[in-house]
């Protein structure tokens, strides 16, 4: 009690922590010593990835370590981790869910670059010449929107109805300098030209197209009505529609230049101490039935044309889907321009 | 003897633990400064940008610490059940992310949110706004402001209260409460102005451009961790600024004490019939800053708890097990740092370091100072991460308590007890019993609900709750992150009555 000299039992007190102490110790994952580990940095969604990761570590009896990113910290996560692990690297396998950081991190020289063989048949835009990289299963840009406010005629169907005045102050996007938003306004760029596509982004921001954290948030607001539609990425727009949410997805553009459409990619880092067990891991992240899981639990696209897509995806039309015809080099060499036009006039 | 080793220990400790690590990133990032860098970052726009926010940061400290002190002083009027429910039902929001009141406040007031749906639909308030911003930090972050004020309420020495009623009874509030509690509100409004400063994800999803952002973009945009620090200096220069006005205007003291015994009671206690003024706003604010998020969680929860929790299982023991030894370990050394260590500079500085950068760039001077080292890839850097976040918190309780320990107590100890095991056991524990009680819960708190250090710091394989729930609530799979977040406010209340329940024995 404050104020009365007494005696305190310093015992008990400490011994209610050593359950504590036992518990970090004894966690299994971080009990887990052997060499026979690999260590993941996962930048797809947890919900997807993690079942993928148990069949790799059933079918090879390699314990996986995953480190999975956070929507609150998605912007600021794992690529920077991996920077300023760079001197120590920790993980031996990077899961990206887009291929512009991944470039960034070739450029910083902090990938090792591995020809698996099971990126034989990966289409050769899905994947780095230098074998830096490969792609796989990928992701869609599409516009969601409210039915209880749209219905399907009056929905939009191109990035360009995001400037028609009948939608002023009712359109999403997620903040253009971060993530798959940022991937696609410099796809825009390299797609259109840069004076189009200034043209096209200072149009929206004269719309007043709201500008919020994260395609996940896009998709929040047009289920509550706060936007009546907002572009994000297929991964987001599914979780709603399977979940109940009274809103539909299109592909924008599909009559003329097409959608973005972008891989996960996968990559060994510089330094890995698990080499070999990474590159079993590479070598079964790029495998044909990892698409093809994908195709089904996520509604990703298969890269390779081989692979038979579930009738979900055909019901929702993502398996015809028209695609931007850029390539990743281009897009990431319009990364920096798209990017400083943003940040200087878009966002003010 | 044994002083003269624990004092420098303890301050070796404190350099190398809290203060080398920011200062040493910090070092890295100025070594590399020149004036076209400086330039290329403090243009006009940046630096108006800053004082915005400075200013709304001000505001929203201001409003919290109001807030605080508002609640602190009403709950003294009540009985001392009803002031210890209400106290603990205000310390609920601490739990909760801010970002969780903004999605709780959108789901209510909204354009399709619960109070649409019951025909009014018109409501003038558009939620985009500065000022709604400062409301939802305010109602998530009053409650430290509240607990340092009621800590400073109940170190006013009771016969100065009651002097204060017999001969100014309508002037006890301006003439004895405040001018005691001055300290105490400073060391609020430091500590909410800072924590604005730090918060990045409210605002981005409310649509707010505010400095902290910029900072953010240089991380999240351009991989740019040197431009992220250069951004950060003028927050460290206020922290600098700040803290050493206080010390300034306190005469060197701490700014953070007073002299007085604590005690139970505080004799303030209001009759009946005042009390009944002071209950319908401590009910409002109830209702805005636990009902609202409490009500629209529960409804979202679809009541999966059970699912949730299997969902979550690891993640509860995980953030369970980290959260309570943070808390251990910061409340231990903060306590013997406040009992050893009599220079306020250090305290000061102790409390000042970890606030001077965003927790991202914390965490990234910690990847740097723990890199080549054994431990790294391990959960110590984790726990030093909270360890460096929280610290602040800790201390600043503690502080308050320190001179409760009266002159007369401590000549009192020297002479009859022997052996400072014993003199700590039997006289500084038992005294700073309360103010351990409430450093420990805040920092569990805290510590239950972060996520931006524990992403940096976390090593592979190891997983929190908070994080969890952020994952969860990306896909968009609410009624798991509102169970969840129910659980994580139970599991806020059953460690509360544990720690209440902590007898010292006479």
């Amino acid at each position: 009690m404050p104020g009365e000299a007494g005696k305190f039992r310093v015992l008990p007190f400490l011994l209610a922590f050593a359950p504590v102490v036992l518990l970090l110790l004894l966690n299994p994952n971080l009990r887990e010593k052997s060499e026979n580990v690999v260590v993941v940095y996962v930048a797809h969604d947890q919900d997807y990835s993690e079942p993928i990761l148990e069949e790799f570590e059933e079918k090879t009896g390699i314990k996986v370590l995953a480190l999975y990113d956070t929507e609150a910290t998605k912007t600021v996560g794992l690529v920077n981790r991996i920077i300023a692990e760079r001197e120590n690297p920790q993980a031996d396998v990077f899961w990206n869910n887009e291929p512009m950081r991944t470039i960034k991190l070739k450029e910083l020289g902090l990938l090792e670059a591995y020809c698996s063989p099971s990126a034989g048949n990966i289409p050769q835009n899905f994947k780095d010449k230098d074998c830096y990289w490969a792609g796989f299963a990928a992701r869609a840009r599409v516009i969601i929107y409210n039915t209880n406010i749209l219905n399907d005629s009056e929905a939009p169907k191109s990035l360009y109805d995001f400037t028609d005045p009948k939608f002023k102050g009712k359109a999403c996007i997620a903040n253009p300098l971060l993530g798959s938003t940022s991937t696609h306004m410099a796809a825009l760029f390299a797609l259109l030209g840069e004076e189009k596509a200034k043209d096209l982004l200072r149009k929206m921001k004269e719309n007043g197209v709201r500008i919020v954290e994260s395609n996940s948030m896009v998709r929040d607001m047009v289920v509550a009505g706060e936007c009546w539609f907002g572009l994000t990425d297929t991964d987001d727009a599914f979780d709603a529609i399977k979940a109940g949410k009274p809103v539909k997805m299109v592909f924008p553009d599909q009559q003329t230049f097409g959608t973005m459409v972008f891989p996960n990619t996968v990559m060994l880092i510089k330094g890995s101490k698990h080499r070999e067990n990474a590159k079993r891991l590479i070598d079964f992240l790029l495998s044909e039935d990892v698409e093809k899981k994908l195709a089904e639990t996520a509604l990703q696209i298969p890269v390779r044309k081989n692979i038979e897509v579930p009738e979900e995806m055909k019901k929702l039309g993502l398996d015809g889907v028209r695609a931007m015809n850029v390539t990743w080099e281009d897009v990431y060499a319009n990364l920096n321009k798209s990017l400083i036009f943003l940040k200087g006039e878009f966002l003010k | 003897m044994k002083e003269r080793i624990i004092s420098p220990a303890l301050i070796a400790v404190g350099v190398l633990a809290v203060m080398l690590p920011p200062a040493a990133f910090m070092l890295r990032i100025l070594t590399n400064l020149n004036p076209e860098l400086f330039a290329l970052y403090f243009n006009r726009e940046i630096i108006c940008l800053f004082l915005y926010t400075s200013l709304l940061a001000s505001v929203a400290g201001f409003a919290s610490t109001l807030l605080g002190f508002f609640v602190a002083f009403s709950v003294e009027l009540l009985g001392p059940g009803l002031s210890s429910r209400f106290k603990t039902l205000f310390l609920l929001p601490l739990a909760l992310p801010t970002y969780l009141f903004t999605f709780s406040w959108l789901g209510f007031l909204g354009k399709r949110g619960t109070l649409a749906q019951f025909q009014m639909p018109n409501l003038p308030l558009n939620i985009h706004t500065p000022g709604f911003l400062i409301f939802i930090f305010v109602i998530s972050s009053f409650p430290i402001a509240m607990l340092l004020c009621a800590i400073g309420i109940r170190n006013i020495p009771s016969e100065l209260i009651e002097a204060g009623r017999i001969f100014s009874r309508k002037n006890l509030l301006k003439k004895i409460i405040l001018p005691l509690l001055k300290p105490y509100l400073l060391a609020s409004f430091f500590v909410t102005f800072f924590l604005f400063f730090s918060e990045y994800v409210t605002p981005s999803y409310l649509g707010i451009r505010l400095y902290q952002n910029e900072i953010f973009t240089q991380l999240g945009a351009f991989y740019n961790v040197q431009g992220a620090g250069i951004l950060s200096l003028p927050v460290f220069s206020i922290a600098i600024a700040i803290s050493s006005a206080m010390l300034y205007y306190f005469g060197k003291r701490d700014f953070c004490v007073i002299s007085g015994e604590a005690k139970r009671f505080t004799g303030l206690r209001a009759s009946p019939e005042r009390e009944k003024i002071v209950l319908p706003p401590l009910l409002l604010l109830a209702f805005l800053c636990v009902g609202v998020p409490f009500f629209m969680l529960l409804a979202e929860s679809e009541l999966a708890f059970a699912k949730a929790a299997s969902i979550a299982k690891n993640e509860i023991l995980n953030a369970l097990a980290l959260s309570l030894l943070s808390s251990f370990l910061v409340t231990l050394f903060a306590f013997f740092t406040v009992l050893f260590v009599k220079n306020k500079f250090y305290l000061n500085l102790l409390v000042v370091s970890p606030f001077s950068l965003p927790s991202v760039l914390l965490a990234i001077s910690l990847i740097h100072f723990y890199q080549f080292s054994f431990f790294y890839g391990s959960v110590l850097p984790l726990i030093h991460g909270f360890f460096l976040k929280f610290l602040p918190y800790s201390i600043l309780v503690l502080v308050s308590f320190s001179e409760q320990v009266s002159k007369s107590v401590e000549e009192a100890s020297e002479i009859f007890v022997r052996g400072l095991g014993r003199k700590i056991s039997r006289i500084f524990l038992p005294l700073f019993s309360k103010g351990i009680a409430a450093s420990f819960f805040i920092v569990f708190v805290l510590s239950m609900s972060e996520v931006s250090v524990t992403q940096l710091l976390a090593p592979a394989g190891f997983q929190t709750l908070a994080v969890k729930i952020d994952i969860l609530m990306h896909y968009g799979n609410y009624s798991c992150v509102a169970s969840l977040l129910l659980l994580l406010m139970l599991l806020v209340f059953i460690v509360y009555y544990l720690i209440e329940g902590v007898k010292w024995k006479r």
